[in-house]
C-alpha cells in the first residue's frame, strides 16, 4: 500500500472528500491526486478505449488524472473537469473518477 | 514559504497590478526566481506567473502551508536553491501569481496602452480570465519528464519519474509499496535515494546505459572539477541504495509494463546488438508504481507561441529558444531563461535568470551598459561552469540511439488523450504519401487534439513521422502552439475581463 510519510511532517486534522459516492479520509493541503493514491487508488479516470488512467506528470502537463470535481460551497453547480494534481482537497468536495474520456 | 507581494496588498495597486506591469516572469522556478530577486529591488514592478501553487518551480516544489515539514529537502543539492526561495519571500514591488495558467501572449494591439506596454499576456485561474499588458515578459517555464511510450505505459501506477519526486517533496506520500525506476537520467537514484530515506521501499533501478557511460568522465579537467559534486552526491546514492537493498542493474532497459487495472511489475532486457533490447533474454521485476526517467523535454510552447524562434535539439530537450547573450529571444522585449533555451538543470537557470535580469535593466535603462557588463561578467563564468557539467550530464545520461524507437510497438497508444497507436499513424502515413508534418498527421489522425495539446505525444509523433519518410525531425516539425495554451472552460473565456473597470 501507499502511505503517507509521517515522520518529521505535520499534517492538520484530517478532512473528509467523498469519491465516487463513498467517504474518504484526506489531510488540508493535499492535492486530490495525492489524497487518492494515498489511499492506494491509482485509477482517476478511463480514456478512450475504456482502459483505466492515473497521475503520470503530477506537474498540470499530461491531464491523464482529470477528475470530475463539485465544490460543496458551489451553489447549484455541476461536476467540473479538474487535473488532481493540481487541485486541493476541500471540506466536502466530491469527486467521481468514473468518466470515459480524456 | 509565502512569497507575498506588497503590491497585492493594498486596493488599489492590486487593480493596476492586475493589468499592468514593467516585467511579467513566467514561472517561479530558480531562473524566474533569480530574475525577480534581480529586478525587485530596481525600481520596476514584475509580475511572477506559475501554475503551482507556490514558488520553486520542480526544483523545489514546496509543501503546502497547512503540511509542515521539519527538514525538507536537506542536502547540498538543494542549498542554493533554498535560499533564494528565502530571498524572494519579501521582493518589494513583486506581484505573485501562483495557480495561474498562461493561455496566451500577443501584441498589444490596444493602441491606448501599446506605446509603453507592448505585450499582453492572457492569464486565467480556476474562477476567471484576465490580461495582463507587460513592457517587457520574460518566459522561463522550465521542463517536463520526456514521456517514453512502451507496452503497458498507460496503467495507472506507470508515472513520470519528476511526478513522483513532486508527489513526495511537496504531498509526503509515497505511492507504492514497492517502487520501481527505469531510464537513464540519473535523477532515478536521488529520487529512490529520497524515497528509501523516507521510510519506502525501492525495487529496482534499471539504467539502459552501462556504468562506464554513466559515470564517464568529462572530456575537460575544467568539466570534471565542476561535475564534482554532483557526481559525489549520485555515487552516495548509489553507495546507500545498494545498502538498502536495493537492485541495481546497468545495461539494462524497460520493454514493458505488467498489469491489468494497475502496474504488477515492469519487464526488462538487456541492451543486445545496435542498441536494441534482446527479448530472448528479459525478466520480469514485481513492483506496484514505475518511475519513467529518460530525461526530459523543454516547456517552449509559450515562447513559441509567441514568435521566438527554436531551434530542434534532441539532445537539450526539443524546441529550444535562441537567444542573444542577454537572454533575449529574437523577439523584442521577449526574454527567456532556463530550461527551455536548452536543458541544463536548476544551476544554470539560476544564473541565465539573473543575466536575463541584467538584460531586462539595461534596456529599460535602469542600469548603464557598463555598470551591466561588469555585473554580468561574474554570471558568466559561474554559467560556463555550470554549462560544462549540464553538457556532459546530457552525454552520460542520453537514451541509446534507437532504443526509445524500439520499444514501440503498433499497438502502443502515442497520444494517450485521443488513444492514438502507432500503428493507426504509420498506416495514416502510407495511406496518404504527401504527409509530411505533425501538424498535418494532427488534422487527419486526432493525435495532439486531446487536452495536453501535444505535450505529451509531440515529440513521439514528430520522431515517429520522420522515420517513416526518413526526413528529419526538424524538417517534419513539432505541433504549432496556439492559445489557449491549456484548456479553459468556454465559460471563463467569455467571461474574459478587458478592462480593470470590469473586475
Amino acid at each position: 500500500m501507499a502511505k503517507r510519510v509521517t515522520q518529521g511532517v505535520e499534517r492538520g486534522p484530517p478532512i473528509t472528500i467523498v469519491v465516487d459516492g463513498v467517504p474518504l479520509e484526506a489531510y488540508p493541503g493535499e492535492t486530490l491526486a495525492a489524497a487518492l493514491m494515498a489511499a492506494g487508488r491509482l485509477t482517476l479516470g478511463f480514456n478512450w478505449n475504456h482502459r483505466a488512467r492515473g497521475a503520470v506528470c503530477n506537474m498540470g502537463v499530461c491531464f491523464e488524472c482529470l477528475v470530475e470535481t463539485l465544490r460543496s460551497d458551489a451553489e447549484g453547480a455541476d461536476y467540473e473537469l479538474q487535473r488532481a494534481c493540481m487541485t486541493r482537497v476541500e471540506e466536502g468536495m466530491a469527486i467521481r473518477t468514473t468518466r470515459h474520456g480524456p | 514559504m509565502g512569497h507575498k507581494g506588497t503590491a497585492m496588498e493594498t486596493g488599489a495597486d492590486h487593480q493596476t497590478a492586475n493589468h499592468q506591469t514593467d516585467v511579467a516572469i513566467i514561472g517561479a522556478g530558480p531562473a524566474g526566481l533569480a530574475a525577480a530577486e534581480r529586478l525587485a529591488p530596481c525600481a520596476v514592478t514584475i509580475t511572477i506567473v506559475d501554475e503551482q501553487a507556490a514558488a520553486g518551480g520542480q526544483f523545489l516544489r514546496q509543501p503546502p502551508p497547512e503540511i509542515r515539514v521539519l527538514n525538507w529537502l536537506p542536502g547540498r543539492l538543494y542549498d542554493k536553491g533554498k535560499s533564494l526561495l528565502n530571498l524572494t519571500q519579501a521582493l518589494p514591488g513583486a506581484n505573485w501569481r501562483f495557480g495561474t495558467t498562461v493561455l496566451g501572449l500577443f501584441e498589444n494591439d490596444d493602441p491606448k496602452t501599446s506605446g509603453r506596454y507592448p505585450w499582453r499576456l492572457w492569464l486565467s485561474d480556476r474562477n476567471r480570465s484576465w490580461f495582463l499588458n507587460a513592457r517587457k515578459v520574460l518566459i522561463a517555464p522550465g521542463c517536463y519528464d520526456r514521456p517514453v511510450a512502451f507496452p503497458g505505459w498507460m496503467l495507472p501506477g506507470v508515472m513520470a519519474t519528476g511526478g513522483l519526486q513532486a508527489m513526495l517533496k511537496s504531498q509526503q506520500v509515497i505511492p507504492g509499496d514497492n517502487i520501481l525506476f527505469a531510464g537513464t537520467h540519473p535523477l532515478q537514484l536521488i529520487v529512490a535515494d529520497q524515497i528509501v530515506k523516507a521510510g519506502g521501499k525501492v525495487g529496482a533501478i534499471c539504467f539502459a546505459q552501462n556504468l562506464r557511460t554513466l559515470f564517464s568522465a568529462p572530456a575537460s579537467p575544467a568539466a570534471l572539477w565542476a561535475s564534482r559534486p554532483k557526481y559525489s552526491e549520485a555515487l552516495a546514492c548509489m553507495v546507500r541504495l545498494k545498502k538498502a537493498g536495493v537492485s541495481l542493474h546497468f545495461g539494462r532497459t524497460i520493454v514493458s509494463a505488467l498489469g491489468k487495472d494497475r502496474v504488477e511489475g515492469m519487464v526488462v532486457a538487456p541492451l543486445g546488438a545496435g542498441g536494441k533490447p534482446n527479448l530472448a533474454a528479459q525478466e520480469s521485476i514485481a513492483g506496484d508504481i514505475i518511475g519513467i526517467c529518460f530525461g526530459f523535454l523543454v516547456s517552449s510552447e509559450l515562447a513559441r507561441q509567441a514568435g521566438a524562434s527554436v531551434t530542434w535539439s534532441e539532445a537539450k530537450g526539443g524546441w529550444i529558444v535562441r537567444h542573444d547573450r542577454w537572454m533575449h529571444s529574437d523577439r523584442p522585449g521577449l526574454s527567456v531563461a532556463g530550461e527551455i533555451t536548452g536543458l541544463a538543470g536548476a544551476d544554470v537557470a539560476m544564473e541565465e535568470g539573473r543575466l536575463a535580469a541584467l538584460g531586462l535593466l539595461r534596456d529599460l535603462e535602469l542600469l548603464d551598459d557598463q555598470q551591466c557588463d561588469r555585473m554580468a561578467s561574474t554570471i558568466r563564468r559561474e554559467l560556463e561552469k555550470h554549462k560544462l557539467f549540464a553538457k556532459h550530464l546530457r552525454r552520460a545520461s542520453r537514451p541509446p540511439k534507437g532504443l526509445l524507437d524500439s520499444l514501440i510497438a503498433d499497438d502502443t497508444v502515442l497520444c494517450r488523450c485521443e488513444a492514438v497507436t502507432a500503428g493507426e499513424l504509420k498506416s495514416l502515413l502510407a495511406e496518404n504519401p504527401t504527409l509530411m508534418t505533425a501538424n498535418a498527421v494532427k488534422l487527419l489522425g486526432r493525435a495532439g487534439m486531446g487536452p495536453c495539446q501535444g505535450r505529451y505525444c509531440g515529440h513521439n509523433v514528430q520522431n515517429l513521422i520522420a522515420r517513416e519518410r526518413n526526413a528529419s525531425p526538424e524538417s517534419v516539425g513539432g505541433f504549432t502552439p496556439q492559445a489557449p495554451l491549456k484548456p479553459v472552460s468556454i465559460n471563463t473565456v467569455v467571461q474574459t475581463a478587458e478592462s480593470p473597470s470590469h473586475q
